[in-house]
């Protein structure tokens, strides 16, 4: 089959959805077919842009390329999902949150705008009228179907898949940290491991691996653990090759990551693949589908007082810590996540 | 639903605060609704029905402000109460209710008194009324022009409405009136006002105006511009004789003090009126409660259906009304209308049939409380807010939609380098010069099938004559020839001469 794959781009981010899109592509070359990412800039703001690049995906022209049909598109993000096309599957990261679970959140962007009301309706509106255009309708989690169900009352199916280079993670002997590997954004919750850090009894180490996605961000967190008087407990890592965050996990005690509401989590699947426990939040989404408390990782409430306690527990428990990363990675291999399975699944359905 | 409700509160002197403060139960028990204020301060009991919200256009909670569903703005013609109002309603649009339709004081006292802005007030004119409108514009801003005149010929209706997602108004012919001009959806819905309990509001049966007993008092109240015809009604009762059997109790705010006391003392009623200023509610109810007649003219109109009048059927009390605008689609046996260029003689002939008839006055009265009871109910007009609200939400889409129409177009444009075809709004901007265009021609034809039906009249007319006359010449000259025929020769009748 020739597959587009479609997404979109922020110029300058590279996450969680650039990989995505990018391991989907190889899997599908994998199994022999024929596989390209279309990706559209995407600006957010001000929300009016917004309406622009919904339509503007609505114009594109998909169907074939240099003559030759495309025989199946796979929609990923919004408002790239709203291409049409004849045989189109989607295989949503998710919606555009701040229209719906983010509308009313600190941490939304769209509801300070005067205009904010009226894009959120556009958005919601053509969610509702063009994504059951899809022949069929996968996510990434169960979180995102839970979401795509609540706000649009449309039925789908989660469809799991492995991290980037699953098969080249390993175990090491620890050292003394905590690993943070995620983007340095708001929504992975940065601030609230420094305000937990500020409470443990234990002398717990973190090390946060990733980029931010401002500059202004980053600044904002290295003031506040000076402020909190944890910032020689601190390791700002930046970037990290592939190599070097496989190496980060596993010479890590644990992996901490509490977002909020995450989509998946791909750091939960890493983590377990490293064989080591995570910390997470009861809130947080995506990775409460793979930690099992009490048994590969560790479920705080989302205060820096419950964070703090669990930061505590993996620092002085090295064995336990080991016994339940060891118990994350059989629980991972038991779960039959493959890029097989994803590519058997999204192009199987007519 | 959740509203955001823009609109003065009490203690503000505003005939709009005084509305929501009544019908908030009512709101209440539809919506939950969030009431916004630029004023310093405000009646602390609203707290007890409502949310209040304090803000200033230049910094606009936006996150607080989109937790409702939508928002509702009130407009009025006093601009220390609505520039506000107005300014948010252009950044978020919502639903506006329009409680006048003439707006021009208003336009006028933003642009000129407050904001100083003569290009601003200038190019507004020029959008609706072209090049007329504006050079008048530029007339009035000198001097010129008076206000009233700039109102009559320019309400500036479409402006207030402007970027409405939906218009709620209170006159019928409001209604008519914006459906021609918007295609947002517009609603009429009668001025609500909560009937207070029968027992506390009726005419006492022992009033003076049942029994005859003198004197016979009149009450005026409210917020009194010149509009108000109080000159006119000082005239009218210093004109009659029996001007001592009255007296007027003015409460409320003077446009001008300095015209109406020297009046009355130059008209010698300095016994007859008492002037006593805004006044709490309970002493303005209680003076309502002993009067025999409300004088409520209103020329001209700024298009307002009056809350006035409905608190003084509220007290069953009959009233004088200026023939014109929301007041003369009223009943006419609820009120005692004045014709707008028959005032002093209206007013002196209606004051002399109170006192020889004060029955009919009283039941004139009683008639408009069963009005209020039956048409203005609060809960009805919640109901209505609620509902255009939905639809506001469901036009808001539309206007999405069309906004990126408008921008694509614009793009579209400059690839062509094509003039644009005119746009919807340029298209609205036009209309009002159309419809102008189109009153002047149904005027032009209306004249034309009157003179038709005169001609028509006329021409029978002349029919009839002739035949008339025909018929005489022939029976004369049928006799004539009757005298000269022969005697035996009968005639063409049958007759013979004998």
């Amino acid at each position: 089959m020739r597959v587009v794959i479609a997404t979109v781009q922020v110029p300058f981010v590279h996450g969680g959805a650039e990989i995505l899109a990018e391991g989907l592509r190889q899997a599908l070359w994998a199994e022999g077919h024929t596989a390209e990412i279309v990706a559209i800039p995407f600006k957010w703001y001000p929300p009016e842009r917004i309406m622009d690049h919904m339509l503007a995906c609505r114009l594109l022209d998909l169907t074939e390329s240099t003559g030759v049909p495309v025989d199946r598109v796979i929609g990923l993000k919004f408002p790239a999902y709203f291409v049409s096309h004849p045989n189109k599957v989607l295989w949503l990261l998710h919606q555009h949150r701040t229209a719906y679970d983010l509308w009313d959140h600190p941490l939304g962007d769209l509801q300070h705008y005067s205009n904010g009301p009226q894009v959120r309706d556009a958005i919601r509106q053509a969610d509702q009228r063009f994504l059951p255009e899809a022949k069929a309708i996968f996510t990434i989690s169960a979180n995102v179907s839970q979401r795509l169900k609540k706000y649009c009352d449309i039925d789908s199916i989660p469809l799991y898949h492995p991290p980037q280079h699953a098969e080249q993670f390993y175990c090491a002997d620890s050292e003394e940290y905590v690993l943070f590997p995620s983007r340095i954004t708001p929504l992975k919750r940065q601030n609230l491991v420094l305000e937990a850090l500020a409470r443990t009894r234990q002398p717990v180490r973190v090390h946060f691996m990733g980029v931010a996605d401002t500059p202004l961000y980053a600044e904002e967190l290295r003031t506040l653990a000076r402020k909190l008087n944890v910032h020689d407990r601190v390791e700002w890592l930046g970037h990290a090759t592939e190599e070097e965050k496989r190496r980060h996990y596993a010479q890590s005690l644990g992996i901490v990551f509490p977002p909020a509401d995450e989509d998946y989590g791909y750091v939960t699947l890493e983590a377990m693949l490293a064989s080591k426990p995570v910390i997470t939040c009861t809130d947080s989404g995506g990775p409460l589908e793979f930690v099992r408390a009490g048994e590969t990782g560790w479920l705080a409430e989302p205060t820096p007082e419950a964070l703090a306690g669990a930061m505590d527990r993996v620092w002085e428990d090295h064995e336990r810590a080991k016994r339940w990363g060891e118990a994350g990675y059989a629980l991972y291999h038991s779960l039959g996540i493959s890029w097989h399975a994803v590519v058997q699944r999204l192009l199987s359905c007519a | 639903m959740r509203l955001n409700w823009f609109s003065p509160l009490p203690p503000a002197r505003s005939g709009i605060a005084d509305y929501t403060a009544r019908i908030l139960p009512a709101l209440q028990r539809q919506a939950e609704i969030i009431l916004w204020t630029d004023q310093d301060d405000w009646d602390p009991t609203l707290e007890y029905m409502a949310d209040v919200q304090r803000y200033h256009v230049d910094r606009l909670p936006w996150a607080t402000l989109n937790r409702a569903d939508l928002s509702v703005y009130h407009l009025g013609n006093n601009p220390r109460f609505h520039t506000a109002i107005w300014q948010v309603s252009r950044l978020q649009p919502g639903v506006v209710v329009l409680h006048d339709l003439c707006l021009h004081h208003f336009f006028a006292g933003v642009y000129r008194d407050q904001w100083n802005e003569r290009a601003g007030y200038l190019a507004q004119l020029g959008r609706y009324y072209r090049e007329v409108g504006q050079g008048d514009a530029g007339a009035y801003w000198s001097g010129r022009l008076p206000i009233d005149y700039m109102a009559e010929h320019y309400p500036l209706t479409s402006l207030a409405a402007e970027h409405a997602l939906g218009l709620l108004v209170h006159t019928q012919e409001g209604q008519d009136l914006l459906q021609r001009e918007v295609r947002s959806p517009v609603v009429y819905a009668p001025l609500p006002y909560p009937a207070s309990p029968p027992p506390d509001r009726q005419q006492s049966t022992t009033s003076g105006a049942a029994t005859g007993e003198q004197p016979c008092r009149l009450v005026v109240f409210g917020y009194l511009d010149t509009n108000r015809r109080l000159d006119v009604l000082l005239q009218a009762i210093a004109g009659l004789p029996e001007r001592d059997q009255f007296r007027l109790g003015i409460y409320g705010e003077l446009w001008n003090d300095n015209t109406i006391l020297p009046q009355v003392q130059a008209l010698g009623l300095q016994h007859v009126v008492s002037v006593h200023g805004f006044v709490p509610e309970a002493e303005l109810d209680a003076a309502l409660a002993r009067a025999h007649l409300a004088v409520n003219l209103r020329f001209p109109t700024m298009g307002e259906a009056s809350l006035s009048q409905l608190r003084i059927w509220d007290h069953a009390l009959p009233a004088l009304v200026t023939r014109v605008g929301w007041y003369a689609s009223l009943p006419e046996d609820t009120v005692a209308f004045v014709r707008p260029d028959h005032e002093l003689m209206d007013i002196q002939a209606h004051l002399r049939a109170l006192l020889a008839d004060p029955q009919r006055f009283r039941q004139m009265g009683q008639r408009g409380r069963r009005l209020l009871e039956q048409h203005h109910a609060p809960e009805s007009y919640a109901e209505a807010v609620v509902a255009l609200a939905a639809a506001a939400q469901r036009f808001r889409l539309q206007v999405t939609a069309h906004m990126l129409a408008m921008r694509v177009g614009t793009e579209l444009q400059a690839w062509t380098a094509l003039p644009a075809p005119p746009m919807v709004s340029q298209r609205r901007e036009q209309r009002p010069a159309l419809d102008q265009q189109r009153g002047d021609l149904s005027q032009h034809a209306a004249a034309l099938q009157g003179i038709r039906q005169a001609v028509a009249v006329h021409i029978e007319r002349l029919r009839l004559q002739r035949a008339t006359a025909l018929q005489g010449i022939r029976r004369a000259v049928e006799e004539h020839i009757e005298r000269l025929a022969p005697p035996g020769i009968v005639g063409q009748h049958g007759s013979a001469r004998d």
